[in-house]
């Protein structure tokens, strides 16, 4: 019997232990399993925690995605007083900059010279240091329906004394209907493309066509001008001016009694009488973009008015520009801009009292054509090629009038955006100069103090 | 001419959209979200132009002209506006008229400088123009448009609210995940910047900055002051320069192999994708997912 227990259980106790193991195998794939649940279960809450932390966050600064007006949540840190500028107000009365021009350089015509070869007012026109011109700009709105534009140029002239002009101070409305616009006061007629401030400008001086038909300082007078886009795909604009035929800014018309602007012809004093006695000009100007990255411009200009040779002597100025510019559209700086401008003058000079001279029509024209190449957002380089010619015999006109020939160049670099130096060198050939040829080499300093202007195009 | 004007004339209303221009093409995604068939939009400045600097060109006026709704950025980042709207002759467009929609209105605006000067270098006085970088900002943008399109079409009111609803959800959704995306990284990720375009976007998903590349905004960096950073990367373990598209990478690439740090050529503007997909790709490289 002993024996038999003995068998008995050397047989079953194997298979209980079997089943033994298997059972704690089992509990401890169930423990294991339970472990995981439980992991996933805190990994799950601890989800649930952060997802409800990020909804409350995002319901917080979102607010009730279906109301309009729900302001956005104030960020911690944001200084109080941000809050009256940041809400999108802004104080905004009126936008002042001050323009600087600073030239130096040499040339080796003569000094006397070198004042026929620079025309423009504001050009660096002797040997050494100039201070070309000193700008004040203001602009703001005076109510909803008008703003006003001014303009103070300082400079020191070619014999050292200040000279303060009052350059623009005009008006211009902004709520006239059907595309037209009204602009009165004081303004520079807009003869070309070529911007009247010399501040925007490629080179540090003024095309010679420009000195010789519209003065050193640009034509300008007080007057009215009244402009009309008309509703087409592109931009077609017709504007209408009349304004003072006299003073100094008005060479080609009544400028000045005892001046001379033709050949030896001395002008007379003439009052305005009449609307002849004003000066008249209209211009029509046609900008394209045939594709995103090319801009042209066409434009012609007509201008007439009473000139001071005589009581009843008219002049006629007529102009054509061309302006195409290449830019890509980014932030690489490049582009490449050709410019052109061509004006011809019929000036009707009367007989001078003591018949020095007869009465005759006096024709000039005159052109200019520059490349500016954008090399990258800080450096660009320009050429230009001038020519000016007044008719008659060369014996018989005057440096106002005579064969003129001028070639530039320059490079400009902007370290900022309110600053720039300029280097030009320029080549004169003029018709009273006689064979030579003169080079010129001019540094020019540029900057702007206050607010910061847009680019022109 | 006269006929083709008439025509002309004669077949706008029957077109029937509402022309909206607007300055940038992230306000122009958001106009479409709202308008959609019932508005036309164009933005002036394409994707990789900087925001400051568009060229006073007339034919820019010539759309304006034609434009029923102008959206600007506003915070005095466009100093191109005001010439371009006094050429455009279209006076309901104007600042304060009714189809004029400054996108700025109700954001709080960051960095808004201690001092104006421009010692600082081109500072904003009304503070960081580039608040659309952080997404919140375009549920305020977006109700700013809706509010115009609402003003000068009431007839669609009912349309334009669905849509920008429809937004403002989208938003809420794609926030959720970039936050909880981000959660593990707050406070952790270091970077340095071309320029200092990314304080709207750092706040909200926790990047911390380090330097700029430029010394002060519009300033050309010296060797001197990119060696400054380099050290300074260094000393502080950042790991990553952003360099909006906008801007050259030249520096930042020599930045880079001194410092072993990850570039990322970030687009700010919309370019193709939506504005929402935009910010996500943002968001997925600056956590390098």
């Amino acid at each position: 019997m002993k024996y038999i227990v003995l068998v008995v259980l050397f047989l079953v106790l194997p298979l209980a232990q079997e089943n033994l193991e298997k059972q704690m195998q089992e509990m401890l794939k169930r423990i294991e399993k339970l472990e995981k649940d439980n992991q996933d279960l805190k990994k799950q809450i601890r989800h649930q925690e952060i997802k409800d932390d990020i909804e409350d966050e995002v319901d917080s600064l979102l607010g009730d995605i279906e109301e309009i007006d729900t302001p956005t949540q104030r960020q911690p840190g944001d200084p109080l007083w941000s809050m009256a500028l940041g809400q999108g107000t802004s104080l905004q009365l009126i936008d002042l900059s001050i323009i600087g021009l600073f030239a130096a350089g040499s040339s080796t015509a003569d000094e006397a010279d070198i004042l026929n070869l620079q025309g423009g007012a504001h050009d660096p026109r002797r040997r050494g240091f100039t201070l070309q011109q000193l700008e004040v700009h203001g602009e703001g709105a005076i109510d909803p329906y008008v703003r006003a534009y001014f303009t103070y140029v300082m400079l020191i002239d070619e014999e050292g004394e200040t000279v303060l002009e009052l350059e623009e101070a005009y008006l211009v409305t902004q709520t006239l209907p059907y595309g037209l616009q009204l602009k009165a006061g004081q303004f520079f007629t807009e003869v070309g493309i070529l911007a009247p401030h010399p501040h925007d400008w490629a080179f540090v001086d003024q095309p010679v066509v420009y000195s010789r038909f519209f003065g050193g300082d640009g034509l300008r007078n007080p007057g009215v001008s009244l402009s009309w886009v008309a509703p087409v795909p592109w931009h077609s604009e017709f504007i209408f001016s009349a304004q003072n035929a006299f003073g100094e800014t008005a060479p080609s018309f009544l400028f000045e009694e005892g001046e001379q602007v033709v050949d030896g012809h001395d002008l007379v004093e003439r009052n305005v009488e009449t609307f002849k006695d004003l000066m008249y000009m209209g211009r029509w100007k046609n900008i394209v973009m045939p594709n995103e990255i090319l801009t042209m411009e066409m434009a012609y200009t007509f201008l007439i008015g009473p000139n001071g040779t005589g009581d009843d002597t008219t002049t006629i100025i007529h102009g054509l520009q061309f302006y195409a510019k290449w830019k890509p559209r980014n932030n690489t700086g490049r582009y490449l801009a050709w410019h052109t401008e061509a004006f011809l003058r019929n000036y009707e000079a009367d007989a001078d009292p003591g018949n020095v001279n007869e009465n005759e029509v006096l024709d000039d024209w005159g052109f200019f054509t520059q490349v500016i190449v954008g090399l990258n957002r800080f450096w660009n380089v320009a050429t230009r090629y001038e020519y000016a010619v007044g008719d008659k015999g060369e014996a018989d006109r005057s440096e106002f009038r005579d064969e003129r020939h001028r070639a530039s160049a320059s490079i400009t670099y902007f370290p900022s955006h309110f600053f720039n130096i300029r280097l030009q060198y320029n080549l004169d050939k003029a018709q009273f100069l006689g064979d030579s040829l003169e080079h010129s080499i001019w540094v020019q300093f540029g900057f702007v103090v206050g607010t910061h202007g847009a680019h022109k195009y | 001419m006269s006929k083709f004007i008439f025509i002309f004339i004669v077949l706008l209303p029957i077109y029937g959209q509402l022309s909206v221009v607007t300055s940038t093409p992230n306000q122009a995604f958001l106009v479409k979200e709202i308008g959609k068939d019932k508005v036309k939009v164009e933005s002036l400045l394409k994707p990789l132009e900087d925001m400051h600097f568009l060229d006073v060109n007339p034919i820019f006026m010539n759309k304006l002209y034609f434009a029923d709704i102008f959206v600007e950025t506003g915070l005095g980042a466009e100093p191109w506006v005001i010439p371009l709207l006094q050429g455009a002759k279209n006076p309901k467009i104007l600042r304060q008229n009714i189809g004029n929609v400054n996108a700025s209105q109700g954001v709080i605006s960051l960095g808004i400088p201690t001092a104006i000067s421009r010692d600082l270098g081109d500072i904003h006085p009304q503070g960081n123009p580039h608040y659309m970088l952080d997404p919140v900002n375009s549920k305020t943008v977006a109700a700013n448009i809706y509010k115009t399109l609402v003003k000068v079409a009431p007839q669609h009111q009912d349309f334009f609210k669905q849509n920008l609803i429809a937004y403002n959800k989208e938003l809420r959704t794609y926030l959720i995940k970039w936050l909880k995306k981000v959660k593990p990284h707050k406070g952790k990720i270091k970077f340095v910047s071309f320029h200092q375009l990314w304080p709207y976007f750092s706040r909200r998903f926790g990047l911390v900055q380090v330097g700029t590349i430029e010394p002060k905004p519009g300033i050309q960096p010296s060797s001197r002051h990119i060696e400054n950073l380099i050290a300074q990367m260094k000393a502080q373990n950042c790991k990553l320069i952003i360099v909006a598209k906008i801007y050259p990478l030249t520096q930042a690439r020599y930045i880079a192999s001194k410092t072993g740090a990850r570039i990322i050529h970030a687009a700010i503007e919309v370019d193709g994708i939506g504005y929402l997909q935009m910010i996500d790709n943002l968001v997925n490289e600056v956590i390098d997912d």
